[in-house]
Parts: structure tokens; sequence; C-alpha cells
């Protein structure tokens, strides 16, 4: 094996405490090169249609990729693939930090996990020794405090961990995986790991990652970051990171009332010049000069003393949209809240969010709510909400399955109020004000996820590789797919998903590093990296397919078709759903019926395998 | 006729509001909302529509680069936003 990798996957096997070593397969590299590339075909190999996502024939796929661990710019994320309890299909969840470069120091390219401890524990890496070790200690305890007691355990402040909190132990269907505040956070992959009874993963690494050619690979990274140095966004991004509320409101596509309006009131609380004003200083992951990420901390309010590491857009909205109350404080004790306790921000505030308009039509009262008045601008129950769901106190109980599976429960109209595409809550944008951004939340194949194919011709105005008009459904299926495939292939090196939604990376400086550092000629060739990011998505799709998957799980609730945003720059604005499907399967050579890929582009994508 | 403006970053330094309602002539476009407003707040105004790479002007949420850039047409209760380039999510 060349360079980049380790050549090295870790098995483990909670149930019997086996853990081997195996090699990587050159034929697996080659077709795949890594990350989402391995996740898919190791899953689609590896797990039986029908597979109970807490079973033990689960299977967890940490990973990084064959850039992590160098000095190659946002490549050092990882991330985690399994069947997920949200939707029952694929899932792929991804953070920052420090844990995907210390695994590969570990000397390692993958662990897989699967089995069912018969009580507690974690997996402790060091250096090329494994442990299974107790964690009975450290059930219960949140997520910042297991990271403590590990640390004091191993003796070594330097151990890199991931975990899940009490949400996760819980079986809460968005609970996260947390690494130093960092979280692979949506899907519920820590809810897989608690049904494991995997509480953490400790590794520490002394290794280093070695190169294929040394000069061609630095002259690459070289080229990279003089690509961010250049990039017209780079600065304020790296000052302000994802803080990006005002711009989303101004395009009246910031979700609110549970997506029954389009701009929350007073979002001028939520602007990134006062998130700069709490800023007590900056954050970065593992070899990446953007450096985003900050610590906030509010000194004044209800919520005085409360400090997290962001919050990303994502939560600000989550914290203030759902429940329309824009509460600097409350985003920030919020998303520490859910990061304490191991949940999805994004799940948790949509879940919030609808129980607020059940509360509001009576489906449900204040003697389901434990006396918690979930009333619009009310934002005081929010943290209680969140210790109830993560605990599965109460009405939390219901809403840790998640609003598909809490409507289904609770009825009386309730179906229709959770705000979800196959199990997975939306994430910050409406749909409506942005169609390529919503066809690529209606299509991707883990459900409402917007790092598959992120649309930034819309929500930032970036005109690459084109201009467009967000309003339109004509010509989205092509830019969406053209979104998706790109996404894909750079995950293949876990590329950090903010760098290709700003322009920041060329597809053929991708292509100089991987074959830098890797030496497989292949990988220089655009046309190979585009195909392979087009295979994984077919893949991905042929998972879902062999569960049961089809064009009827590819909708929107039917809010979003039916009735348009009431006001504000997205007003009037529907989102046409069969017209847009329609276009996207014909782009991507699926059947229009089933959205199932046709045979033809199966055996063109050399994935004749999965032709059923 | 009226326009609303909303005014982000940098563009938001310079004029000190982040919001303004302004009467230009009827029939005006961008480039006229440009130059009244560089009136207003002095040319360092217009250098800085011209100079920021990226800096994003949306007509009623539109782009303006869809409807002519500095020829868009510009209507009674239209709202302008000036946004300089931001990313992430």
């Amino acid at each position: 094996m060349t360079g980049g990798y380790q050549n090295k996957i870790l098995r483990v096997d909670l149930t019997n405490r086996k853990i081997t070593e195996e090699s990587l397969n050159e034929e697996l590299v080659h077709d795949y090169i890594g990350g989402r590339g391995f996740g898919v075909k190791l899953l689609y190999d590896e797990l039986k249609p029908g597979t109970d996502p807490l079973g033990e024939d689960n299977e967890m796929i940490f990973t990084a990729g064959p850039l992590a661990g160098t000095n190659a710019q946002s490549f050092s994320r990882y991330k985690v693939f399994f069947k997920s309890p949200a939707t029952g299909g694929y899932f792929k969840t991804s953070s920052g930090g420090n844990w995907g470069a210390e695994l590969k120091f570990a000397g390692l390219d993958m662990i897989i996990v699967k089995g069912i401890a018969d009580k507690p524990v974690f997996l402790w890496v060091n250096d090329g020794k494994y442990e299974i070790r107790d964690a009975e200690y450290l059930w219960g305890l949140d997520c910042d405090d297991t990271h403590t007691l590990i640390r004091e355990e191993l003796g070594d402040n330097n151990v890199k961990i991931s975990c899940i909190g009490p949400s996760g132990e819980r079986g809460v269907k968005y609970a996260g995986i947390f690494s130093d505040r960092r979280a692979c956070g949506r899907g519920g992959g820590g809810a897989v790991m608690g049904g494991k009874n995997l509480k953490a993963i400790a590794i520490r690494g002394r290794g280093k990652v070695e190169l294929a050619d040394k000069e061609a690979y630095a002259a690459a990274v070289k080229e990279q970051v003089a690509g961010y140095q250049a990039n017209p966004q780079f600065s304020t991004f790296s000052q302000n990171g994802t803080w990006i509320a005002e711009a989303i409101n101004a395009l009246g596509m910031y979700p609110t009332k549970n997506f029954r309006e389009g701009i929350v009131p007073e979002w001028e609380n939520l602007e990134s010049s006062e998130y700069l004003k709490l800023q007590v200083r900056k954050t970065r992951c593992y070899s990446c000069m953007v450096h985003c990420g900050s610590i906030a901390k509010i000194a004044s309010g209800r919520y005085a003393g409360s400090w997290t590491e962001g919050p990303e857009y994502e939560t600000i909205w989550a914290f203030s949209g759902p429940v329309r109350h824009s509460d600097i404080g409350l985003t920030i004790a919020a998303d520490k809240l859910c990061d304490d306790l191991g949940l999805d921000t994004i799940s948790t505030g949509s879940s919030i969010g609808f129980a607020y308009e059940l509360y509001e039509k009576g489906i449900i009262t204040k003697a389901d709510t434990d006396g918690l008045e979930l009333t619009y601008g009310n934002s005081e129950p929010v943290l209680e909400m969140i210790r109830k769901i993560a605990y599965r106190e109460g009405i939390g109980d219901v809403l840790a399955e998640g609003t598909r599976e809490a409507g289904r429960r609770i009825g009386k109209g309730a179906e229709d109020c959770g705000i979800q595409v196959k199990g997975l809550e939306l994430p910050a944008y409406d749909p409506r004000g942005a169609k390529a951004h919503g066809l690529n939340l209606l299509t991707t194949n883990i459900g409402a996820d917007h790092n598959s194919g992120y649309a930034p011709q819309e929500v930032f105005g970036v005109p690459i590789p084109w201009e467009v008009d967000r309003f339109a459904p004509e010509g989205k299926g092509k830019l969406t797919k053209w979104n998706q495939d790109s996404t894909a292939f750079l995950e293949t090196g876990i590329l950090c998903s903010f760098m290709p939604s700003m322009g920041m990376l060329a597809e053929d400086v991708y292509g100089r590093l991987l074959l830098g550092a890797t030496g497989i000629k292949d990988f220089e060739d655009p046309a190979y990296l585009w195909k392979i990011g087009e295979k994984i998505v077919n893949l991905e799709r042929m998972f879902n397919v062999r569960e049961g998957f089809s064009r009827k799980d590819d909708t929107f609730p039917k809010r979003l078709k039916e009735e348009s945003v009431p006001e504000g720059p997205s007003a009037g604005s529907v989102f046409e759903e069969d017209q847009m499907l329609d276009e996207y399967y014909t782009e991507r050579g699926w059947d229009i019926k089933t959205g199932i890929p046709t045979k033809e582009k199966l055996e063109e994508l050399d994935l004749g395998f999965a032709i059923k | 006729m009226n326009i609303e403006v909303l005014f982000f970053g940098q563009l938001r330094e310079i004029t000190g509001v982040s919001q303004t309602n302004v009467v230009i002539e009827d029939n005006s476009r961008l480039a006229d909302l440009v130059a009244y407003l560089s009136g207003q707040y002095g040319e360092v105004f217009r250098e800085k529509v011209e100079s920021i790479e990226g800096l994003r002007i949306l007509v009623n949420g539109r782009e303006y680069y869809l409807l002519g850039r500095m020829e868009a047409p510009l209507s009674d209760g239209n709202t302008v936003v000036f946004l300089p380039p931001i990313a992430g999510g």
C-alpha cells in the first residue's frame, strides 16, 4: 500500500470481546478512495437488509480519510457510518476536531464496531494496543465529564475521545457522538453506540502519515493554501464562522414557527456582530487554517455565565426559529446543554418546535408538558424540554423518537407537523426559498441533510458552477446532482463541507493532493473523481432500496408543497416537488416512477453487484 | 418611490446604520440607488460596492445579477440588501 493510508482496519466485536486487525483491500482503495466511499461500500457489503439499527448486527464504521493527519487543510475530520435508527436507512455523519487525525496517528484508517457488550465499556486504542475497558462508572455521565474522567483514568490529557451522553444511553433517535464539543450530530449514531453499551472510543497515537511523493504533496498543499487565501469569503468566514442568521432572514427563508413563517422576529439579536461581542477566543480543527470555531460566553441576562463552543448557524436557528424567539443567550445555553447531554441540536430544536405547534393546536396541553407553556415567543421552557428529551421524561419520551414517529404515535393531526424527510428533521433553511437546496434535502439518502449537497449558489449567491435563480424549479435537478456528486467525491477525503460551499477547493487540487499522498494515478483525474462521487450516491441509494426505500420516501411534508411562505422576500413560493423530482431522477439516470437507479446506470458506475 | 435598504458588514460600518428608508425618483435603477446612497454616505460607499469581491446585492430577495446587475429596475416598496460574502451553515 502506498502513502496516505495506514493500511489497517481495526475490527471490534463487542459481543465476544474480540479485537482483530485487518489490512485495507487495494481494490477497495482504488475503487472508493476512502471516507464516504469506504463507508458506503462496507456497510452495503456487511449489513444484511432488515438489520435492526439498535441490534448487535448493526455496524459502526469510524474512519478518517487518506489526507487526515497531514498538513493538507480541512481534511482531518472523521466520519461515522451506520444504519440509522432515525431513518431506517444508510447514514453518514461527520465531525471536525482532532479525533480523526489521532486515528491516523494510532496507525488506523478505520475502526469497525459490531455486537453488544454485556455491560458498559469503552474502547482504548493506544498506538497498536487495544483494550475494552469498563465504563460502568461512566454510564450516566455527560459528555464533558466523560472526557475528563477517561483522561484521568488513562493519565493522559492528550487522549482524543469520541463519546455519547445520557441521550445516547437512552436511545434518543437523534443522539450524537461527541468529541471535545464537536459532534457527529445527526442520525442517531449516539443511540447506536448506546445500544452497543459503548460509551466511548479513546485514542492516543504517536505515529505519522507517510506520503508517496513529499514534494508533489507539499506543492499541492501550497496550492490549496493559496486558494483559501485568495477566496473572497475566507476572511469573513475565518472571523465569523457560520454566524449567518442575518443573511438567511434577509432571504426570508429562516424557518420560523415550524416552517410556517420565514423571518424570526428581532433577528437582529442573532446577527454575527452580536455573537462577535460574546466571542472569547477562536478554535480550530486539526490542520485547518480557517479556524472558524469560537468559544462564546454570555455575561448578562437569564443565561449569564453560559458558554459554548459555537453556536453554529444551525444551532442558532434550532433555538430561535422553532420557538419564534430571538434570544442570543438561549442559543448559547441550549447548545452547551445539547453538547453535554449528547444531542443533535437540529433535530432537538425541530422536535421542540413541533411540540410548540401541537400545543398551539391543542393536540397536546399543559397536562402533557408537566405544566410547561409552549407558546410561541416564550423560549423559557426550551432548556427543560432539552433535558426531558435527553432523559426521555414525560413528553420528552415520545419526542425522543423524532418528529415522524412522534407524529404517528400522538396522532390527531400531529402526523403533518413533523418537518422531516425520511425521518430526519430539516435544518435551518426553508426549501421554498432555495429550490436546489431543498431538492438536496429531499433526495439525499440520509434524509434532510444540508451537508450532502449544499446549494451555495442559492444560499450564498456563489455563482459556481453557474448563476441561478433560487426560486426557479427548472434546472435544479442538474444542479443538485452537481452539488451532491462533488460533495461525495470530496468526502472520500472527508473535506470539511464548508470549503466546497465557498468554492475554496478546486477538484484538480484535490486530485493532486490525493496523488501526492497515495501515488495512485487515477486519483488525479477529475473525471475519475466525479465518477466516484456519482458511484457513492448511487450505492447509498441502493442500500436504501434494499431496505424498501423508493420515490415515496423522497417527499416533503405537505406544508412545504401546498402552503406558500406568507411574507418577506420568499413570500408566495411553494416547493414544486413532483416537477423537480422528475428532472432530478432524469439527470441521474434513475427510473422516474420509482426513483431507483436503472440497471444501465449501475453498470456504468461499476455497481453491477447491486442490481437486483 | 420608497426603497428600504439594509446594510451589513463593511457597508454598515460606513453608513453607521443597519437600515434606512429612502425616497428616490420613479423608474430608478440599482445604479441610481447606489449613487443616491453615495451622496448620503460619501463616495466611499460606491467604492466599497464596486470593490468588495463577492458582495451580494438582493432586490426583494433576488440576486441583482439575475435582474440586470446595476441596471436592475427598482419599484416602489422594494427592499434592497447589501450583504458581504458569507459562508458556512
